[in-house]
């Protein structure tokens, strides 16, 4: 194909060339149209308030790059990164680990297999305000199932799972871990599916056990899954938001507040949205950079 | 197998479909919808067909079914217009007024406290109410002056105000009986008044009846029992000014010791999500509750609840206060604005008493002068305690502050940082923020 295009005089090909390049361009105009109304547009208007006073009364003045600088000397900021990095650290490798080991199981030929599977994954389609609703109920400390089934098992002591700062984050990672770990488990099991059995029986002839075709055959088989998984699992746990503000409203006191809370509670509860925007372009930014450091990591191995 | 898969099919669809279905009954809800369709109807010219408007309300718990009383009897009492009300989730409600009002797209009238008006008349976002009130025959006269004067901006009303409200002290009296503190007059027995005195009768309630919150706190929003022992403590938020904030001082930390003190002992539990439901199912002797709890309070006499006014614990009887008003935003249609100032004149000429059993005392001075609002138990009570509230200052940065105040004072009680360091905090944020 190349080798013919050479051949070709040279302004026909140019001129075919700026005919695919064209081509290619109007291909990708339906996404490109939304993307730049929605996303682009957004980001570079919110850059521009990010330099302003701006609140319920529309801009006030220009103050450059002050609203930066007050981020950054304000000692809450590194608190709320943390908090979303730490929930990063609990919540990224539980709800992996669990849907790896979900994936494991429902792979084997049991009973009930596509009804536990679609009962693992259900949840996944509820929306966020949903789930954190029913948690909020289930972590009750008096009346809540999850206590009283503490008590069934000989923990009699009243866990206050949302308002003490030792259990509020296992509370969050939990009710989190069960709303997406059914994705994260379907997406494991298409991997699953796509190792070839004979690699197994190849094993077994050689004499392999379980844990070793696990480690030498699963394991390698996953590595491409597992790294979609870990970067959309950082992703999405670094946007933690919806439960923290329905379950706990960032408590007890800022325990739980995530930069998202942060900037949600800056803008639209104290009214400075100047300050809100410089918040999310600063997150946004920390947010690329971990993306590209992520890229750069898992390339280098392929 | 082919049974099993069918199986997980069906709960699949199903769980689908009930997602589907709630979606659809919520963008039902939200005003915007139902709005474009009466438009449509409206378009043609007929005036048979009624106006529909949307009402945005916070009014959660004992004071929703008031409303919905007063805007069910007011779509009763006539053919012109129809309300339709959307409830919000009080905490997120300013949030979400102050996104509808900027982005104008929302209610066509709407609830709004007296403290938090002030930025959207700034912005232009609210109309008078002088006008559209005689147009529809609403004399604004029959407001209570100092209501009125809270809602006036350059000469011109911006809102109805509809009540004044704050604090009681409700009190229990069978756990009160049980804990032989209840004077034959069914009122509450107390030490004496301080809040040393107070911590006393706490630890014989505790004592007597130890499976009870001997009071119930309102941890979730604190910053009301904080205010208002505060202010009855003779603090203030802001400077006289307005310029600096005045809320780091003694007053603020003992106050603030008093709670800690509260909830250490435990005679109140911190980790209480709803102290407001604690306390109704008689599961708490004491609450400083709103009088909007009166009626769901005060009206079931099978609770054995009574109410007085907050005790001077910290030495005066100065204690928070605020008014709600309805308020109509300025990119609502000409023809709306009238209809939702019909609804306005029904909701303070005819809805005032309902308001008035739900237990704010209303601003409609006629209604508070009426002998059925008179006989309402406690209400001279209310009327008293009125006399004594404290508003907010008058900022236009006061929703900017309220919850910096809120969010400091949730980490001083859960001990995040320690009150000294919090209060500090605290004044260098509202510092920072009115420098701005």
């Amino acid at each position: 194909m190349n080798m013919k295009s050479i051949e070709l005089p040279e302004k026909r090909a140019l001129g075919n060339r700026a005919k695919a390049e064209l081509k290619a361009i109007m291909y990708i105009v339906p996404f490109l149209i939304p993307f730049a109304i929605f996303y682009l547009w957004p980001v570079l208007r919110g850059t521009w308030i990010s330099l302003h006073v701006w609140n319920i009364q529309g801009m006030q003045r220009y103050v450059g790059l002050d609203n930066y600088k007050r981020i950054f000397e304000n000692s809450d900021f590194y608190k709320y990164l943390w908090n979303s990095f730490y929930f990063v650290l609990i919540g990224a490798p539980t709800v992996i680990v669990l849907g790896l080991i979900l994936a494991l199981i429902i792979n084997q030929r049991i009973w009930f297999r596509t009804l536990i599977r679609s009962a693992y994954f259900l949840p996944y389609v509820l929306s966020v305000s949903v789930i954190s609703f029913i948690w909020l109920k289930l972590f009750d400390p008096k009346n809540g199932p999850v206590n009283a089934l503490l008590g069934l098992l000989g923990i009699h002591q009243d866990i206050n799972w949302l308002t003490d700062h030792r259990f509020v984050w296992w509370a969050i990672t939990i009710a989190t871990d069960w709303w997406t770990v059914g994705f994260v488990m379907v997406l494991f099991l298409a991997g699953l599916q796509e190792i070839p059995q004979d690699h197994y029986e190849a094993a077994t002839i050689d004499g392999a056990g379980t844990w070793s075709k696990f480690w030498h055959i699963t394991m390698p088989g996953l590595s491409r899954v597992m790294k979609i998984q870990v970067f959309y699992q950082v992703i999405s746990c670094l946007k933690l938001f919806g439960q923290v503000q329905i379950m706990t409203g960032g408590g007890p006191g800022d325990s739980t507040n995530t930069m998202i809370r942060y900037i949600y509670v800056t803008g639209f509860k104290k009214d400075m949205f100047g300050l809100a925007s410089a918040q999310s372009i600063v997150f946004c930014v920390i947010m690329l950079l971990i993306a590209v450091i992520q890229f750069k990591l898992t390339d280098r191995k392929d | 197998m082919k049974a099993k898969k069918k199986a997980g099919m069906i709960l699949t669809a199903g769980m689908a479909l009930t997602l589907a279905l709630s979606g659809c009954s919520s963008s039902n809800n939200g005003g915007n919808d139902t709005s474009n369709k009466s438009d449509a109807q409206n378009a043609g010219g007929k005036s048979s067909s009624p106006v529909e408007i949307t009402f945005w309300n916070m009014f959660g718990g004992g004071e929703g079914d008031f409303v919905d009383q007063i805007i069910k009897g007011f779509n009763d009492s006539q053919q012109e217009v129809i309300v339709k009300q959307l409830r919000l989730e009080s905490n997120e409600y300013y949030a979400k007024l102050g996104t509808a009002l900027s982005s104008s797209k929302g209610p066509d009238v709407a609830v709004a406290h007296v403290d938090r008006i002030s930025p959207f008349v700034k912005a232009k976002q609210l109309v008078p109410v002088d006008e559209l009130a005689s147009k529809v025959g609403f004399d604004l006269g029959q407001i209570s002056e100092s209501n009125i004067k809270s809602v006036t901006y350059d000469g011109k009303p911006y809102a109805v105000p509809l009540d004044t409200h704050f604090h009681m002290l409700y009190y229990n009296k069978d756990i009160l009986q049980k804990a032989n503190l209840l004077n034959t007059d069914e009122t509450p027995k107390f030490d004496d008044m301080s809040p040393d005195g107070y911590l006393n009768t706490l630890s014989q309630i505790k004592t007597a009846v130890p499976d009870v919150q001997a009071m119930a706190v309102n941890t979730p929003y604190f910053q009301e029992p904080f205010l208002n022992m505060y202010y009855e403590a003779g603090g203030d938020i802001l400077s006289p000014d307005m310029k600096k904030a005045a809320i780091n001082n003694d007053k603020a930390l003992s106050v603030l010791k008093f709670y800690d003190a509260i909830y250490s002992n435990q005679y109140a539990d911190i980790n209480d999500k709803n102290p407001w439901d604690t306390f109704s199912n008689g599961k708490a002797a004491f609450w400083f509750g709103g009088v909007w709890e009166a009626g769901v309070l005060l009206g079931d006499s099978a609770k054995h609840i009574g109410a007085m006014p907050l005790p001077a614990i910290f030495g005066s009887q100065t204690h928070w206060g605020s008014s709600h008003t309805l308020v109509i935003p300025s990119y609502v249609s000409a023809e709306k604005q009238e209809a939702a100032a019909k609804f306005m004149k029904y909701f303070s000429e005819v809805g005032g008493q309902t308001w008035g059993n739900a237990g704010h005392v209303p601003a409609n001075s006629k209604v508070t002068a009426s002998e059925e609002y008179n006989n309402l138990p406690y209400r001279s009570f209310f009327i008293e305690a009125q006399k004594t509230v404290k508003f907010a200052p008058q900022t236009d940065n006061y929703t900017t502050i309220i919850t910096t105040i809120a969010e400091s004072l949730q980490n001083i009680i859960f001990h995040n940082e320690t009150a000294e360091d919090g209060l500090k905090d605290l004044e260098k944020q509202i510092n920072e923020i009115l420098a701005n």
